[in-house]
């Protein structure tokens, strides 16, 4: 069996070992796990590796206060971030053993070209990933109404970028309204991007938005690293109502910035954004107004022309008729003139010539009456049985009536008339040879 | 059409339509003069409500909402 040492004998034994085997110094690539800064100055920390949530190595550092002064103030100059949990640094440093506290490293300086690239390097994983996801664009894709009146605000109250922001817009000079709802967050810190994340996601379940505000509170100290979250970039992209951040810095857009649908600076050029559409919008509806006011006199200009016209239209038109009534009834009272004289003579021609025609007619008449007389008396004249007798011709009658209208028998006695002498006779015998008679 | 349902956007929308009717020239003086009354009652409306407190905006749809 090896013989017993004290404690304080190896304690020295690794101590010598350390020094003896170890380089006087290492640039070490670690993430700061905890990092405590004591009362006298000193930064106590602990250094990790880490691969996902699995501890790999850790061990304790300390930087002296002298170092801690010079080497935060550089770090934080060259990245804008204090040094903090969470970060990875690239330390140089001095393996230390004491007997009575152990191994820990000593931290004589740390490289912020180290912590930016590997923030860039994350930062460009982070982006690489929001857009190989396809929520780079996501919420810029959404339309921002003209007039969000209704606006949450994710920041902290105390935060100077809060106050301005609020300040901008309660007093703006054109006396619109805006409506603010604070959704308060730790805005730098580890727990930054968890609490930001907290107070959108709260923000949009009320439903009440029209837009989320992510404004920061400005001030000397930059701590924006929890603005390249991805998770917290996630929620942002996602986010149904458009996000307008205002984190207050002048160096590259945080991932944030990125996603949000409107990127501006600071605080209180959100504001100034906002209160621009107010002012466009107002400013569209006057220039509506104007041409409206414009068209509306130029319409009821132009129908009054339209009025005059039909007036003078209707004034021509009644004239124009008024004029040929008038010569209407003067041609009337011509032709009535005209005709009553023309009539007149007319009438006297008619009248004129019925009587001529009438005379005609009576003429006629009597002509042809006159000469039916002469035929009657000349008819009358052959009649007369003088003339007969004249001729030779008698008239025998039997008893009164005449020959050939009577029955003669033998002894029937006969008066025969000639004119001048009437022979009685007695018919002694008759033939009745016709031709004998009719000879007679 | 209730006017106080509309958004900014949507009033701003039928107030650029109505104009735009306005200048074609076609609508007569009747139909005109409710255009105009209708455009003038948005823009009124917009402008007001531009400048109204939260508590102005929820009792005018209260309001409107118990008539």
């Amino acid at each position: 069996m090896q013989e017993a040492i004290s404690l304080v004998t190896l304690n020295k034994i690794i101590r010598d070992t350390l020094n003896t085997q170890l380089e006087p110094s290492y640039w070490v690539i670690a993430e700061i796990g905890e990092l405590k800064a004591g009362p006298n100055g000193h930064a106590y920390l602990d250094l990790l590796e880490k691969e996902g949530n699995q501890t790999l190595a850790k061990i304790r550092g300390t930087i002296w206060s002298y170092t801690y002064r010079t080497v935060a103030a550089k770090f934080q100059q060259a990245t804008g971030q204090r040094l903090q949990a969470s970060m990875k640094i690239l330390a140089w440093v001095t393996v230390t053993f004491h007997e009575v506290y152990g191994i820990s490293l000593n931290i004589k300086d740390i490289d912020p070209a180290f912590t930016l690239g590997e923030r860039a390097k994350q930062r460009q994983a982070t982006i690489d990933r929001l857009l190989r996801e396809g929520l780079m664009d996501l919420n810029k894709q959404l339309a921002l109404p003209s007039v969000p009146q209704r606006i949450a605000v994710v920041s902290s109250p105390h935060a100077a970028g809060y106050e301005d922001f609020i300040n901008q817009l309660i007093n703006n000079s054109y006396g619109y309204r805006l409506h603010t709802t604070l959704f308060p967050a730790v805005m730098q810190g580890a727990e930054a991007a968890h609490s930001i994340r907290h107070a959108v996601q709260e923000a949009v379940q009320t439903q009440a938005f029209q837009a989320i505000v992510l404004v920061r509170g400005g001030g000397a100290a930059l701590d924006l690293e929890c603005f390249d979250d991805y998770e917290l970039a996630k929620v942002l992209a996602l986010c149904p109502i458009p996000v307008l951040t205002g984190i207050g810095h002048e160096r590259d857009e945080t991932v944030a910035d990125l996603v949000a649908h409107t990127k501006l600076k600071t605080p209180t050029a959100v504001a100034a954004f906002l209160l621009d559409g107010f002012l466009e919008f107002e400013e569209n509806l006057l220039m509506l107004h104007k041409r409206m006011e414009r068209t509306v006199f130029l319409h009821i200009q132009h129908q009054g022309k339209l009025l005059d016209q039909q007036e003078l239209r209707l004034r021509n038109h009644i004239r124009q008729e008024l004029k040929r009534s008038d010569q209407q009834l003067d041609q009337l009272q011509h032709s009535i003139k005209s005709w009553s004289g023309h009539g007149l003579k007319m009438e006297k021609h008619k009248i004129s010539e019925l009587k001529n025609s009438l005379q005609k007619s009576w003429n006629r008449i009597i002509d042809q009456e006159q000469k039916t007389l002469a035929q009657v008396a000349k008819d009358i004249a052959r009649l007369d049985p003088q003339e007969h007798f004249k001729r030779g011709y008698t008239r025998t009658e039997i008893k009164g009536i005449p020959l050939h209208q009577s029955k003669p028998s033998a002894g029937d006695q006969m008066q025969t008339f000639t004119g001048k002498q009437i022979i009685e006779s007695i018919i002694q015998k008759i033939d009745s040879d016709e031709h004998t008679g009719t000879k007679l | 059409m209730n006017i106080q349902e509309l958004s900014y956007d949507q009033a701003m929308m039928r107030v650029q339509e109505i104009v735009e009717t306005l200048e074609k020239g076609e609508k007569g003086m009747d139909e005109l003069t409710a255009l105009v009354k209708e455009a003038s009652e948005l823009m009124k409306f917009c402008r007001k409500k531009l400048r109204m407190t939260e508590e102005e905006i929820n009792q005018a749809l209260q309001e409107d909402s118990e008539n």
